[in-house]
């Protein structure tokens, strides 16, 4: 389960139908063992839902799934905020010994490694393609700042200004409205 | 949307979803540094050791020449089983990386196949090595192995576990890749833009409030503007 804006977790993978029924279950009753790993930023076990008292809701939620016995959720972190959850559960009643908290523990700590080169490599790919949208661009940007300092006698920072407020009120990329400048003449706004 | 794979579903939507505030966890800076992505490896390695329980491990990747070469170990006893199997060209992790299927030794010192490594290795810890490949985008890139330091009878879960967590290896391989890549291209494109730069000079002066002054660009060119119409 990983968390949205509003830090609040959905389920977002799982390894079978079990599995997903009972993320869905603690997204839908903001509840159960996972949720409260997530909250308090620590392993949390239960042995048996079946009787479980802590959450009334989520154990409702699960009641037609017998197979969803035992569970034990850890918090996935990003620096030392929990960004979602690593759970596990077993379809019979199982105490949770030390050595597999301990694991479920380090292999979270291996997902948080994953996640962390990949959001890095997806932001790094982000940074890319607008560099490269502004190289692209670059060289018709600076006509149409040349275009619109000569139309309008413009300095070149207030041509600039006035692509750039084009682009936000047209919610088109700069680029585009300078080259619609050079072909048409006119900025999106003007017509 | 939910996207399946034998029986894992992913929720894209709720993926795209988190994505955002763990971007912005991140920080400002840009890619991970060499010693970052060294570090997480590092993490994904030890971690192997608790996860799959068993003494220690071990990790060989092939180098630009497809020769093999030690990457990781957790212990110096595992460090002195890859290196032995590297030097020699024999043992579980060489015949795995030949075979593309994993290999398991219950006991080393009994292990006629490897006669080499078996005589090195005598009288030191190793006993039991299971050995699996490490894909990237299906091509074998290295192999990691468990040890445990008694003869040991791998069972068919351990030989998935040890199978799962080579792909964990290699997806960690990749992804530090994907990072390092990235970043080279952000580097790259940065040194470009700041070679050129009236767009990105306004842009700042824009920003600082400053008069346009101090980067006034080059006079207006006319081929190609409606003006010479």
């Amino acid at each position: 389960m990983l968390a949205d804006e509003m830090n609040v977790i959905h389920y977002v993978a799982a390894s079978d139908g079990q599995g997903r029924l009972l993320e869905k279950a603690e997204a839908g009753t903001m509840e159960g063992p996972c949720t409260e790993a997530f909250v308090h930023g620590r392993i949390i076990a239960t042995s048996d839902l079946s009787t479980e008292t802590r959450w009334p809701a989520f154990r409702a939620a699960v009641a037609g799934a017998p197979e969803l016995r035992a569970v034990l959720g850890v918090p996935v972190k990003l620096g030392a905020t929990p960004v979602g959850t690593l759970d596990v559960f077993r379809d019979r009643p199982h105490e949770w010994t030390e050595s597999e908290r301990e694991a479920l523990a380090r292999y979270s700590a291996v997902v948080q490694a994953h996640l962390s080169s990949a959001l890095a490599a997806h932001r790094a790919g982000e940074e890319a393609a607008q560099l490269q949208y502004a190289l692209d661009y670059r060289v018709i940007i600076e006509r149409g700042v040349g275009y619109l300092m000569a139309r309008d006698h413009l300095d070149a920072v207030a041509a600039f200004n006035a692509l750039r407020s084009a682009s936000r009120n047209s919610r088109t990329k700069i680029g585009q409205v300078a080259e619609q400048l050079l072909s048409t003449g006119e900025l999106p706004t003007e017509r | 949307m939910a996207v399946w794979g034998d029986d894992v579903s992913v929720d894209e939507a709720a993926l795209v979803r988190a994505l955002p505030p763990m971007l912005q966890l991140l920080g400002p800076s840009s890619g991970p540094t060499q010693q970052e992505l060294l570090a997480r490896m590092q993490e994904v390695v030890e971690a192997a050791v608790t996860v799959l329980r068993v003494d220690s491990v071990g990790l060989i990747l092939l180098d630009e020449d497809d020769r093999p070469r030690v990457a990781a170990a957790t212990n110096e006893s595992a460090w002195d089983l890859e290196q032995a199997q590297a030097e020699y060209g024999e043992g579980p992790g060489i015949d795995s990386l030949r075979t593309g299927e994993p290999v398991a030794v219950d006991d080393l010192s009994e292990a006629d196949d490897y006669p080499r490594l078996r005589e090195h290795l005598a009288g030191t810890e190793v006993r039991a090595v299971l050995s699996s490949p490490i894909r990237v985008n299906q091509s074998i890139v290295g192999n990691f192995n468990s040890i445990v330091h008694e003869a040991h009878d791998w069972t068919m879960a351990q030989r998935r576990a040890n199978g799962a967590y080579a792909d964990v290896v290699g997806l960690a391989l990749r992804v530090s890749a994907a990072a390092a890549k990235a970043d080279e291209t952000v580097e790259r494109l940065r040194g470009q833009s700041a070679l050129s730069g009236d767009t990105q000079r306004w842009e700042k002066s824009v920003e600082r409030g400053a008069s346009g002054a101090e980067c006034e660009p080059s006079p207006p060119r006319r081929t190609g503007t409606p003006h010479d119409r």
